[in-house]
Order: C-alpha cells, then sequence, then structure tokens
C-alpha cells in the first residue's frame, strides 16, 4: 500500500472542511486547525492495481495561497484546490493561485475542484465555468456528497499510477 | 606459363624478397606476445608518463563534468550520507561544551558549604555519581516510548519502534509534521525544531536531509543521555537508511525500515554499559 500526501487548500468558506468531512470521519479534534492553520487526517483507497492510503492536509482557508505557510505544500503528492461557485471573489485569481501551487510542489497532482454545486442552477453553473481562466477538473456538492469519492478516486489513482512509474 | 612470365616471377621474388622478409618478422612479431610486448612497452611508457603528467590537461575538463554530473544525480544520496556524521561532530562539541558546564558547576559547589549542598554532595559520592547531574537531573530514569522515521516535508511515517504504542502513529506522524512546518515558517525560517516538551513527556526531533527521526521520551534526559542518544540515531541512520528511497512510502518500506529499528534499539538503554 502506497503513502500520498495531499493538500486541501482555496480561499476561506468554499467548503474544503466539509469536503474534508464528508470524505473522512476525522478523529481529531477541530482545534488544531484553528491553533496551527492546519488538520491532518487519512483515508485508505483502493485504486485499480493497488491501495493508497492518503494524508489529507486540511489548510486553514486563506484569501491568497502565499498567505498559506510554504512548508505545507512541500513534499505534496496532491493538492486540491476549492473554490465557491457562489463567490466569484474564490476564484477570480486562478491563474495566480494555480501557478504559485505548482511552482511550490512540481510533482504534486492538482485539482481544481468547483464546490456548492447545490447553491446553483445548471444554468448559473455553465456561466460560470465558461468564465473561468483554468478549467476546473471536477464540479461537487459537499452538502449533498455529489462527486466527493470521484474526486478523490481520481485523485488517488492518478498519484499511484505517477508513484508507481 | 610462357617464358617471359618465368622471368617475371623470377624478377618479382628478387625484387619482393626483402619486402617478404620483412612481412614474416612483422607477423611473427604480432603472434607472438612476448615480441610484440617488447616492442609495445617503450611506447606504452611513454603514452602513460605523457597522460600522468599531462592528465589534467588532457581530461581535466571531462572528468569535472562527470563528477560534477554524478554529485548532482546523487545529491540527496550524498547529504544523508554527510548529515549523521556533521550531526555527530556537532553533537560531540555541544556535549564537551555542556561537560565544561557542569564541571563549573562542580566546581562551585563543592565550595558550597549549605547544608543542603553538603548533603546532595554527600549523597552524589554514596551513588557515584557527580553532584551537579542529580541537580540537572531528576531522580526518574528515561524510557523510551516510541520512535518515529518520517519523510521530512511530505510527513508519511516511513517507519517505528514503539514498545508501548496505543496511539494512531500515522496520525500523530502527520499532525508533528505540521506542527514543525508551521513552527519552521512562524518563527525560524533557517532552523528547525528538534524537541517538543509536553508534562513529563518530550519529542526529541533529529532531522536528515529526506527524513527525521522523532522519539517521545518520558523522565528526565542528562546532557550526556541525550548525547548517546543521538549519536545511536545517527549511527542507525549511516548504517540503515542510506539505501532506502524516500521518495516512494510504501508497506514493504514502513516495514523493512521498523524491522531495522526493532533489530537497533529493541535492547538499548540509557544504563551505561
Amino acid at each position: 500500500m502506497l503513502k500520498a500526501k495531499v493538500l486541501l487548500t482555496g480561499n476561506f468558506g468554499v467548503g474544503k472542511t466539509s469536503l474534508f468531512q464528508r470524505f473522512i470521519h476525522s478523529k481529531f479534534d477541530e482545534r488544531y486547525l484553528t491553533t496551527i492553520g492546519v488538520k491532518v487526517d487519512k483515508k485508505q483507497l483502493s485504486v485499480d492495481g493497488g491501495e493508497v492510503e492518503i494524508f489529507l492536509w486540511d489548510v486553514a482557508g486563506e484569501v491568497s495561497q502565499d498567505k498559506v505557510p510554504v512548508s505545507y505544500f512541500l513534499g505534496a503528492h496532491g493538492i486540491i484546490y476549492v473554490f465557491d461557485l457562489t463567490r466569484p471573489l474564490t476564484y477570480q485569481n486562478l491563474v495566480r493561485d494555480i501557478s504559485y501551487l505548482k511552482e511550490l510542489a512540481p510533482k504534486a497532482t492538482v485539482k481544481i475542484v468547483a464546490n456548492k454545486k447545490d447553491l446553483v442552477t445548471q444554468e448559473q453553473l455553465s456561466k460560470i465555468i465558461g468564465t473561468l481562466d483554468v478549467p476546473n477538473d471536477i464540479v461537487t456538492s459537499a452538502k449533498t456528497g455529489e462527486n466527493v469519492e470521484n474526486l478523490f478516486h481520481d485523485l488517488a489513482h492518478e498519484i499511484f499510477t505517477k508513484l508507481k512509474k | 606459363m610462357t617464358q617471359e612470365e618465368k622471368a617475371l616471377q623470377q624478377l618479382r621474388a628478387i625484387l619482393l624478397q626483402s619486402d617478404r622478409q620483412k612481412m614474416e618478422t612483422l607477423e611473427e612479431t604480432l603472434d607472438t606476445p612476448e615480441k610484440l610486448e617488447e616492442k609495445m612497452r617503450p611506447i606504452m611508457t611513454k603514452q602513460m608518463t605523457y597522460l600522468r603528467d599531462n592528465f589534467k590537461q588532457e581530461f581535466g575538463g571531462t572528468v569535472d563534468k562527470m563528477v560534477e554530473s554524478k554529485l548532482e544525480q546523487s545529491k540527496e544520496q550524498l547529504l544523508d550520507v554527510i548529515y549523521p556524521v556533521l550531526g555527530q561532530m556537532i553533537t560531540k562539541y555541544i556535549r564537551f561544551q555542556f561537560q565544561a558546564l557542569k564541571d563549573r558547576i562542580d566546581s562551585q559547589l563543592k565550595h558550597a558549604f549549605s547544608t543542603k549542598g553538603l548533603f546532595r554532595l554527600f549523597k552524589a559520592r554514596l551513588l557515584g555519581v557527580d553532584s551537579s547531574e542529580m541537580i540537572l537531573q531528576g531522580s526518574d530514569k528515561p524510557i523510551i516510548h516510541q520512535i518515529f522515521i518520517v519523510t521530512q516535508h511530505s510527513g508519511l511515517l516511513a517507519g517505528e519502534y514503539a514498545p508501548t504504542a496505543i496511539i494512531d502513529q500515522d496520525m500523530i506522524v502527520g499532525m508533528l509534521t505540521a506542527i514543525k512546518a508551521f513552527a519552521k515558517d512562524a518563527l525560524a525560517q533557517n532552523d528547525d525544531l528538534d524537541t517538543i516538551n509536553y508534562d513529563n513527556y518530550r519529542i526529541e526531533i533529529q532531522n536528515f536531509h529526506q527524513y527525521y527521526a522523532a522519539i517521545i521520551i518520558s523522565g528526565s534526559l542528562s546532557v550526556a543521555e541525550n548525547g548517546r542518544l543521538s549519536d545511536e540515531i545517527n549511527n542507525f541512520a549511516t548504517a540503515s537508511l542510506n539505501n532506502i528511497d524516500f521518495d516512494i512510502i510504501d508497506t514493504d518500506v514502513t516495514d523493512e525500515i521498523s524491522s531495522r529499528l526493532k533489530d537497533k534499539f529493541q535492547d538499548f538503554t540509557f544504563e551505561e554499559q
């Protein structure tokens, strides 16, 4: 079984911790997140060809990614960048944020996630997706659970394939 | 064969006789190793002397490039070899300085006339230990509870030895790495966290390039004991972790390192041998 570090990052209030909670039944207290700005938990996933144990770092939301301690990104095998479909402020700096993340963790597989699908109509969703400077990888709803498992499974599979090469 | 052809053959035999003899001699030389060696030796010796005297000029650039390229490729492994050695040197120097400090304290205590001081001196003599050691160290003996080997940045547990394990080690080292990263960013950009104290426990952290060792200890650890533990960890790193690829951590790697840790530390004690 392979082990991999995955970072969950993005603006504050975009639903990172809800995705985290939806994916993992967390054992650790919330105070870790508020104290040092990150909470770590793990989950084991089966992918084609083996097992991956994901260590998910739920990073406290910041308006800009350069406010997150740089060391948190080092050694990451995957990064999930989450934005909120209902708040343009959270996806207006996609180009800058994603290139910053790729610079810090060049080996990481990056997934751009449009969250809170349950709060927009299909028409609004299409319009927002069309305006993005960097295409998103997946649309999720932490509230209904839509695509949450798919997101983590796809990421685990990509990391597994990359590491096993 | 006509008369002309015979005459031509005789003429050819006369003219080429000398060349044929030379060819035969040359063939014999080439086919006889001893004769060939005799002919080649002066040439080889001359060439070797030339190479020895002019090696840098002829091949220096190429060798420099090869060494540079090899060093670049093996940077990670090289750093892991150097780290424990550097660590040991620094540890020894610091231990020496602490020993000097202890000696000064001891010297002062010898001149103290208080009842407490005399009693401490009496007890120290009775137990055969330094009085300064008794002040600096509590009476409780240090005990190692867990040893973790953790990848430096990703915070993945690469191996563990835990005689009294009751907690989820993966989660502990994940959060420990996050705390290290937080401290590094928030407090000192160029230094790494090396100790965390909580209640009667402490976590000693020994940093290497690709990984770090975290040792959870209870009780009171003297400077000498800490130095010994540090040496043991450095020795373990040098002997058992240099051939490990820390880029990919899977169950096989974790089991292998855990097994090596157990072999090394299951009989480890802070008691002087």
